[in-house]
């Protein structure tokens, strides 16, 4: 019997499902301390945090914990995976279009030319000092992959603890650790992770490893009266045009599809055949609606 | 029965000696064909798998080579599974995937 908890971490909804509702209080202790930790170490918004210091040390290199270090680099093996679209450096883009606080606090913007970002290149990371550095001017952003990172070691950490199958859901991206429950875990995939169980979406049943979903539709604000998005092209530095409002993944881990689907929606028309190319399943919604399933994802289940 | 002369004695011991040097060619060879076949089990059993990106993402400085489109898939901690497809699903749902 699978039982389930829901809380609040990162900005955004946290859900703990286990296999053993025994395990429950376990498997939630477990994933607070990964949340607690991660927030602590890769928080933009934190005054205390690693990420903090790193993007305000004025280009001189800053000691970090280790899981802030392994963050990063994870931030950046995920820009070297998507050829450079989706880019850790792109945290003094946002700022530029307004997202310069927790997103809660986010209002409408003042206008600003965008800001490119600077390319993942131009971080220094230092295993063995355990330091990161960025150049003066340059800002972090570790958002998506750090929340990934978070529910992969969460999940992985909270199955060691209960010895029962566990899914971790943070604000929409899924990983799951353990033997799955018989058929597999039911999830629901749609626009916006807070959607009730009934929203349009579609059915699936995840077995392992990550399920993650990006969208242009939850996320946004106004800036100078414009709609704008947090998916950044940091190329540009400007939001990503929509071409897919929503592109869902699964990979072996949440990291990889939290990557592989944001990069769907900064590749636009291309990311059909670079989904197909690189072996990732995928659903992608363009912004009339309109579904396609890509890479043996199934098509049965959509509703509307 | 002849004596053994210089050279016959001569002849003999570098025979012996050379019939060594096969054997001991030979030994090395195979020891050395066992070992590589231990070592090859043990990264077999201790990687979880090859990666591009794993290989040219940055550990101690920035510059690497350029990975423009390599498109490789990540490392993990835990052994995980290939990119499996979910499967068609229709019941109560567990969790909701979406943007946040």
């Amino acid at each position: 019997m699978v039982a389930v908890a829901t809380s609040r971490a990162l900005g955004t909804s946290v859900q703990v499902a286990v296999t053993d509702g025994e395990a429950l209080g376990a498997a939630r202790a477990a994933v607070d301390e990964i949340l607690a930790a991660i927030d602590l170490a890769a928080s933009r918004f934190r005054e205390d945090s690693d990420l903090t210091r790193v993007n305000h040390a004025d280009g001189a290199g800053v000691s970090v914990s280790r899981l802030c270090l392994r963050a990063v680099q994870t931030a950046l093996r995920v820009a070297v995976m998507t050829g450079g679209l989706v880019d850790p450096t792109v945290g003094s883009s946002l700022e530029a279009i307004g997202y310069d606080r927790d997103f809660s606090a986010v209002g409408d913007a003042p206008p600003q030319p965008a800001r490119a970002a600077a390319g993942w290149r131009a971080v220094e990371v230092d295993e063995r000092r355990s330091t990161v550095r960025v150049p003066a001017g340059v800002h972090l952003d570790l958002g998506s992959s750090a929340k990934a990172l978070a529910a992969d070691d969460a999940a992985a950490s909270a199955a060691r603890a209960t010895g029962c199958a566990v899914l971790v859901n943070l604000g929409g991206d899924l990983s799951t650790s353990g033997p799955a429950p018989e058929g597999g875990w039911e999830i629901l995939v749609t626009d916006d992770h807070g959607a009730p169980p009934d929203a349009p979406g579609q059915m699936v049943r995840v077995r392992g490893g990550g399920l993650a979903t990006s969208s242009t539709t939850v996320r946004h604000w106004t800036q100078g009266g414009r709609s704008v998005h947090h998916i950044v092209d940091p190329s540009t530095g400007e939001p990503a045009r929509v071409v897919w409002r929503t592109a869902s993944v699964t990979a072996a881990t949440c990291v990889e599809a939290n990557a592989a689907a944001t990069a769907a929606i900064l590749l636009g028309t291309r990311a059909p055949q670079w989904l197909l190319e690189h072996g990732f399943p995928a659903r992608l919604v363009d912004g009339s609606g309109a579904v396609q399933h890509i890479g043996g994802w199934p098509s049965e289940g959509e509703r509307r | 029965m002849p004596r053994p002369t210089p050279t016959s004695l001569a002849q003999r011991s570098r025979d012996e000696g050379l019939s060594r040097l096969r054997r001991l060619t030979w030994v090395a060879g195979i020891g050395a064909a066992a070992l590589t076949a231990v070592a090859s089990l043990i990264a077999a059993e201790t990687i979880p798998g090859h990666s591009q990106a794993a290989a040219a993402a940055p550990a101690s400085s920035s510059g690497s080579p350029d990975q423009s489109g390599s498109g490789a898939q990540l490392p993990s901690d835990q052994q995980a599974p290939a990119n499996q497809p979910p499967g068609p699903g229709g019941g109560a749902p567990i969790a909701v995937s979406g943007g946040s």
